[in-house]
């Protein structure tokens, strides 16, 4: 066992691992890790698409300031996302693809 | 809640216009305590109308019970057959069915119906106790109504004074808990025997020669009276008709529903068909909805048609205006022409500003007060300097209304007081609402609107006053033949701004021929679906008090459409003389694309800006193909001789002239007979006759594809039907059903997503269903490569295709050679095997000798001596086969060839008939399931092997059950015009992994039949119920003489009903399962009409009779293989069922709509046999066409039982869970 797991583990008291907090922990550690990088999500609700910089992660909300979505007016929000919501997600890292831009005009 | 209604059926005059136009022998619903005012109103106004005669809307809220003390006063037994609702069968069904009591009354006599409600939305009620289809029936009159269910709690005021009120079309519905909003009853209606002022069949002023009226509400405001006001010089005395049909400003308001409602009010338009025959086309401008209102995965319309006796709600998204809150006049119409100008319209009248009953429109009409509802905000009141919608526009009472301000090159300078209306960001085009966001991206092109000859065909076929609208950068290349002619589609991004310059130039006429009378058609525009924008000044339109924003020749005009999130295939067409020239090909489309997609040209891999195929390609998303296709009818043809073809009875008739087209092309099939055999098995061949005019997709295997489908014009309903690729019914639904099959009304546009499944290089086969569609060329191929060819780029981001070793195939003049499977079955796959048969039979349709002489069957070879022996009166072919198994179908053609002619056919005729004689060969095609196009596609398509045999040859055909596809029609593609309506069709459905098919006696397996018991290992069982629906059937009667269907059952010497000559689409007899149960064969009495579908009076109908137990779990399968475009319904008394049947969030029905060639559907009844209430009784299924289905025999009976009988083994009863 890893010791973020036993850690969960022994916070949970019973010495069992409880699945979702794992993915819980996982997920939302990922995305504090990379928080300043580009994301890209597919939400199951409106808008379904974000793609925007991580501001952070508080419990296990992603906050992420959309540079776009596929709803013109929502261009520049500020989404806070429960990770549960989130259906695929890419962030952007260093020597890995960047996401294209999609507003419109030419792009490579 | 028991709420309590006493209702009474009155004769009643009804005036439907303020012309005069009205029905001497109306009959409607009223209330009891109406009743007299109604009447003495009436009596007193015998020339105008009356505004309480309405059809009867009464409410409820879910969960309420209805008690309805019925009174008749009409002189024929009456009742109120309700929809939706739970009730017993026995006591309240409002009929006279199979071994029920009488549920309706004679004159003078009263019934209590109870019924109980548990959905929101519209139950329709309607008489059945005279459903004859002629003037002597009681629904062509008006006796229909609905009861609209409400959330629980609500309670419902005028919209006018804000009283609470018991009855009404419109209402405002508030709910302690949910916002109010406004609701207002549409209900179309048809076949109504209007007459003029002068007690005669109204006469157009245009043609001279009578014409029909299509009713909203009672209501019709047609062309021809309007028109005549400009003849005699009262108004608008440069007008001609059709651009001022629709304008406030020279008649004043139409008589028609005007819906009225405060920018941003929540709207619950209830649509209701209340009508006896047509399948119409609802569209509603400015505004969409959800397909499904309950259900918000579901796909965005704003045009949908509807079938009769079938009803749903259409809740615009954001309200009344929009998204962008656009002020004006919104019109909403049936979009099929004809009906739309006879009299199929109303408005939506969006205010901003208070309307306290104080303020006038511009012609001096008081209007009237609007109550604002209570929970949305205050609007402002109307001042002086901003006297708010309509009382801003210039114009001039009686004169055409005025052009919009900015919009038109060299116009006019807007007023002060129009000004002070602007949007902030008014530009032109944009003026009063403009939804664009600051630094939107933006997109321009440069239209033309022009007239040139368009040739449909290698047979010179042509239109010489074809009109299209072109960018002009094409216009010279189009016009000089260096382009081919094709509708134009332009493509946007979501989140785009599109600014136009319109410009037109077209002659001033058109007509003057055998089609039409030479016609003005001096102004257009470009009117469009779903994208935003301002409605006043860019709805190309002349609508109410809104501005004309169409443009004169010569003249040019600006429009903005902001495309927001809704990814759409969108139509445009021009709205001024629509009526004169849709026909002629004025119809386009802007496909609305992904944010950041570019268009590229599929032969070239260049950026494209227009074209009817592109590749669309996306960063992030998958690139993929698309290809638009527009079907189009009434397209005003002329041979190579110039002769018209099928042209109408007298010019500007609208009784279905012409022939039809997609894209402008077409490949009438009598063109593709090859001497010396002339047979029609290769009319889809290109080895024998080369590929088709008509458009042809090319794809690599796999590619992902998007077929934007809209019909361009003009009246019927068109069925789009594809071989072997499926999609989704709602291409945002994943829970939506699969189809392969799209009915289609005039407007109406849809996105059909697949990838392009298959091995090898083949072709697949489109085409539009009806028998008439695909004998005037609307069918296709699309063609797919497994490696390179040179003239075709692949998708960016697909894998290469390898490169091609063999040339491509080339017609050779001769058949292809036979196909053959050629790929093993999987290890371990379950194989299903049926042996089948296509054989001549007589096959007899009901008990008084109507019989076909020349049916074409298919059987299991192990019944084919019972048939030919006379011992079997066949049915059609239902197999089935379980999910998961593969079902090899040995096909042996056992035809003699033999038909009543011996090359031309007759009656039911086809437009433009021509020698075609029956072929001896036959196949078998099957929707839905999975297989390889080379081999087991049934049809010779293309440069795919023939898939025919001919006599005394067999074929196997082998196909995959992947998922659970219910059911699917089966049918013969060898000779369509031949075989199809003579019986060559049949079922296959897919039924659960490990289910077994049992005799609903006996118990024992069986392969085929309609009435079966499924039994599964883990699933409860359940009935199953196949009908198939068919027409254009050619019958005999018992002597022997052939019966000429539809003729309308008159009773009586003296009566003098003028009955028009049934269109193409109508001739033939119909049924259910080759059998029907025609009203002439059962009542001889006019008295007697009520009793029509009695089996204590007569006996069993002839049609499938299905038996259940109370409660017992029933399904529905349901096709409709044959063979007209007359769209059908398909009603089944006392039982609801999801209208997406995967999709629990889809409405839940009781009537089902666009019944065409192709459909099929797997009706799960709620609650199992006998509804909730599980009540044992008689339930009619039968068609929602009163004209004139019912009359001729699409009806039968679903017996519930309360007692064993032998002739029925119960189902497996489980007791917790284990089964006994």
């Amino acid at each position: 066992m890893s010791d973020d797991l036993a850690k969960i583990a022994n916070e949970l008291g019973d010495g069992m691992i409880n699945i979702n907090n794992v993915r819980q922990s996982v997920v939302s550690g990922y995305f504090q890790k990379n928080r300043g990088n580009r994301a890209l999500l597919l939400i199951f609700q409106f808008p379904f698409l974000i793609i925007g910089k991580i501001e952070g992660v508080v419990s296990d909300y992603v906050v992420i300031e959309a540079e776009v979505t596929n709803v013109t007016e929502l261009d520049g929000e500020k989404f806070r996302v429960h990770i549960d919501d989130i259906e695929v997600f890419y962030i952007e890292q260093p020597g890995k693809p960047k996401i294209p831009d999609i507003r419109n005009g030419k792009h490579d | 809640m028991i709420r309590k209604f006493h209702i009474v059926a009155i004769p009643i005059r009804i005036v439907v216009n303020r012309f005069g136009d009205h029905d001497p022998d109306g009959m409607m619903y009223v209330l009891k305590e109406n009743e007299s005012l109604i009447k003495k109103k009436v009596d007193l106004n015998p020339f105008s109308t009356v505004d309480e005669v309405e059809p009867l809307v009464i409410r409820a809220n879910v969960g309420d019970e209805i008690e309805v003390l019925f009174e008749n006063q009409l002189p024929f037994h009456t009742g109120m057959h309700i929809q939706n609702a739970e009730y017993d069968v026995m006591t309240s069904d409002g009929a006279f069915v199979g071994l029920n009591k009488d549920t309706t009354v004679a004159k003078g006599e009263t019934i209590l119906y109870k019924w109980k409600v548990f959905e929101e939305g519209v139950h329709f009620f309607v008489d059945l106790g005279n459903p004859l289809s002629s003037e002597q029936g009681s629904n062509v009159h008006g006796l229909f109504g609905a009861l609209f269910v409400e959330p629980r709690g609500s309670w419902w005021t005028d919209p006018v004074t804000g009283k609470p009120i018991k009855s009404g079309t419109f209402a405002d519905v508030h709910n302690p808990l949910l916002p109010s909003f406004r609701e207002y009853g549409w209900f179309f209606h048809d076949e109504m025997e209007v007459d003029d002022l002068t007690g005669q069949k109204p006469i157009s002023p245009h043609t001279l020669q009578p014409e029909a009226t299509h009713l909203v509400n009672y209501r019709a405001e047609p062309m021809r009276n309007r028109m005549r006001l400009i003849q005699e010089g009262v108004v608008c005395p440069d007008c001609e008709g059709e651009e001022v049909h629709h304008d406030s400003w020279v008649f004043g308001d139409p008589d028609t529903p005007i819906l009225r409602a405060y920018v941003g009010d929540p709207i619950k338009i209830r649509l209701v068909h209340g009508g006896a025959q047509e399948t119409h086309s609802f569209h509603y401008h400015v505004h969409q909805w959800l397909f499904e209102a309950t259900d918000v995965d579901s796909e965005i319309v704003d045009v949908q048609a509807i079938s009769p006796q079938v009803q749903f709600t259409v809740s615009p998204m954001y309200g009344a205006g929009s998204l962008h809150g656009a002020i004006g006049d919104a019109i909403i119409h049936c979009h099929l022409y004809p009906h739309f100008g006879e009299g199929m319209w109303g408005i939506q009248r969006t205010f901003d500003t208070l309307q306290d009953g104080s303020m006038c429109y511009p012609n001096g009409v008081q209007i009237k007060a609007l109550q604002p509802l209570p929970d949305r905000p205050l609007p402002p009141k109307p001042t002086l300097d901003r006297p708010g919608f309509p009382n801003f526009i210039p114009g001039i009472p009686g004169f055409k209304a005025p052009r919009p301000p900015l919009g038109i090159e060299n116009g006019r300078q807007p007023t002060k007081i129009e000004r002070n209306h602007f949007a902030p960001n008014a530009v032109p085009g944009a003026v009063f609402v403009n939804p664009a966001p600051k630094d939107a991206p933006v997109r321009e092109y440069d239209v033309v609107l022009m007239q040139m000859p368009i040739v449909y065909n290698n047979q010179g076929w042509h239109d010489p006053e074809g009109r299209l609208y072109v960018l002009a950068e094409d216009e010279e290349d189009v016009r000089c033949g260096r382009k081919k002619p094709e509708p134009l589609v332009i493509r946007a991004n979501a989140g785009e701004v599109i600014r136009f310059r319109f410009t037109n130039k077209l002659p001033e006429t058109v007509g003057g021929n055998a089609f039409q009378l030479v016609n003005r058609t001096y102004e257009a525009g470009m009117h469009v679906h779903f994208v935003k924008f301002d409605v006043l000044v860019a709805d190309g339109a002349n609508v109410g008090w809104n501005y004309d924003s169409s443009v004169l020749p010569g003249e040019t005009i600006e429009y903005q459409w902001f495309a927001d999130v809704e990814l759409k295939c969108t139509f445009w067409h021009d709205h001024l003389f629509a009526n004169e020239h849709q026909q002629h090909g004025v119809f386009a489309s802007i496909n609305i694309q992904a944010r950041g997609s570019e268009f590229l040209d599929p032969y070239t891999g260049k950026e494209t800006k227009s074209g009817t195929q592109a590749m669309i390609t996306n960063k992030l998303i998958p690139d993929f193909r698309e290809i638009n296709l527009f079907v189009h009818d009434f397209a005003l043809l002329f041979d190579k001789d110039g002769c018209p073809l099928n042209p109408p009875p007298f010019p500007g008739s609208p009784d279905d002239p012409g022939v039809m087209g997609v894209n402008y092309r077409n490949e009438p099939i009598q063109f593709r007979l090859k001497e010396p055999d002339c047979d029609p098995a290769y009319v889809f061949s290109s080895w024998v006759h080369g590929d088709p005019v008509t458009p042809i997709l090319e794809t690599y295997n796999g590619d992902p594809v998007r077929v934007r489908l809209i019909q361009g014009a003009h009246e019927e309903s068109h069925s789009f039907n594809l071989h072997r690729q499926r999609w989704h019914r709602e291409r945002p639904d994943l829970d939506s059903e699969l189809d392969q099959q799209q009915h289609t009304a005039i407007a109406e546009t849809f996105t059909l997503e697949f990838n392009m499944e298959g091995e090898g290089d083949y072709d697949i086969l489109y085409h539009f269903g009806s028998l008439d569609d695909i004998w005037l060329g609307n069918w296709g191929i699309f063609r797919s490569y497994e490696k390179r060819v040179k003239h075709l780029k692949p998708l960016p981001d697909r894998t290469p295709p390898k490169k091609r070793e063999m040339p491509l195939p080339k017609k050779t003049g001769k058949v292809p050679p036979m196909a053959k499977i050629h790929d093993d079955l999987p290890p371990h796959a379950k194989v299903r095997k049926y042996d089948v048969v296509a054989l001549n039979t007589r096959i007899d349709y009901n008990d008084a000798g109507e019989h076909d002489p020349f049916g074409i069957v298919f059987a299991l070879k192990k019944d084919v001596d019972d048939i030919l022996t006379g011992k079997l009166n066949p049915e059609p072919l239902i197999i089935r086969a379980n999910v998961g198994e593969y079902v090899e179908i040995t096909l042996t053609n056992l035809l003699s060839g033999k038909d009543h002619h011996n090359g031309r056919h007759g009656y039911p005729e086809v437009p433009v008939d021509a020698f075609f004689p029956p072929s001896k060969r036959i196949s078998m095609h099957a929707q839905l399931v999975e297989y390889d196009v080379r081999h087991s596609d049934g049809a010779t398509v293309g440069f795919n092997y023939d898939q025919t045999i001919g006599p005394g040859e067999s074929i196997t055909y082998r196909w995959y059950i992947d998922q659970d596809i219910g059911a699917v029609n089966l049918w013969d593609m060898a000779d369509i015009r031949n075989h199809r309506h003579h019986g060559a069709f049949g079922m296959l459905i897919a039924e659960p992994r490990g289910a077994k098919y049992l005799h609903s006696a006996t118990r024992k397996e069986v392969e085929t039949g309609s009435q079966v018991i499924i039994s599964s290992p883990l699933l409860p069982e359940f009935r199953e119920f196949a009908l198939l629906m068919h027409d254009g059937v050619r019958l005999l009667d018992k002597n022997g003489d052939l019966i000429i269907d539809p003729e309308p059952l008159l009773f009586g010497d003296d009566i003098e009903v003028e009955e028009e000559t049934p269109d193409f689409e109508d001739q033939g007899s119909r049924g259910f399962n080759y059998r029907n149960e025609p009203f002439r064969n059962r009542v001889k009495n006019f008295n007697d009409i009520h009793k029509v579908f009695s089996s204590k009076v007569f006996k069993d109908p002839s049609t499938p009779l299905f038996l259940a137990y109370q409660n017992d779990p029933v399904t529905f399968r349901f096709t409709c293989p044959a063979d007209r475009p007359r769209a059908h319904s398909f009603a089944l008394h006392g039982h609801k069922f999801l209208r997406s049947e995967d999709d629990l969030n889809s409405s839940i029905i009781s009537v089902s709509g666009q019944k065409i060639v192709g459909s099929n559907d797997d009706y799960h009844l709620f609650y199992g046999a006998g509804g909730l209430f599980g009540k044992a009784g008689d339930y009619m299924y039968r068609s929602g066409l009163i004209r004139w289905d019912v009359e001729l025999g699409m009806w039968g009976i679903f017996r519930v039982l309360d007692k064993q009988s032998d002739k029925l083994a119960p189902l497996k009863k489980y007791v917790e869970g284990v089964p006994k």
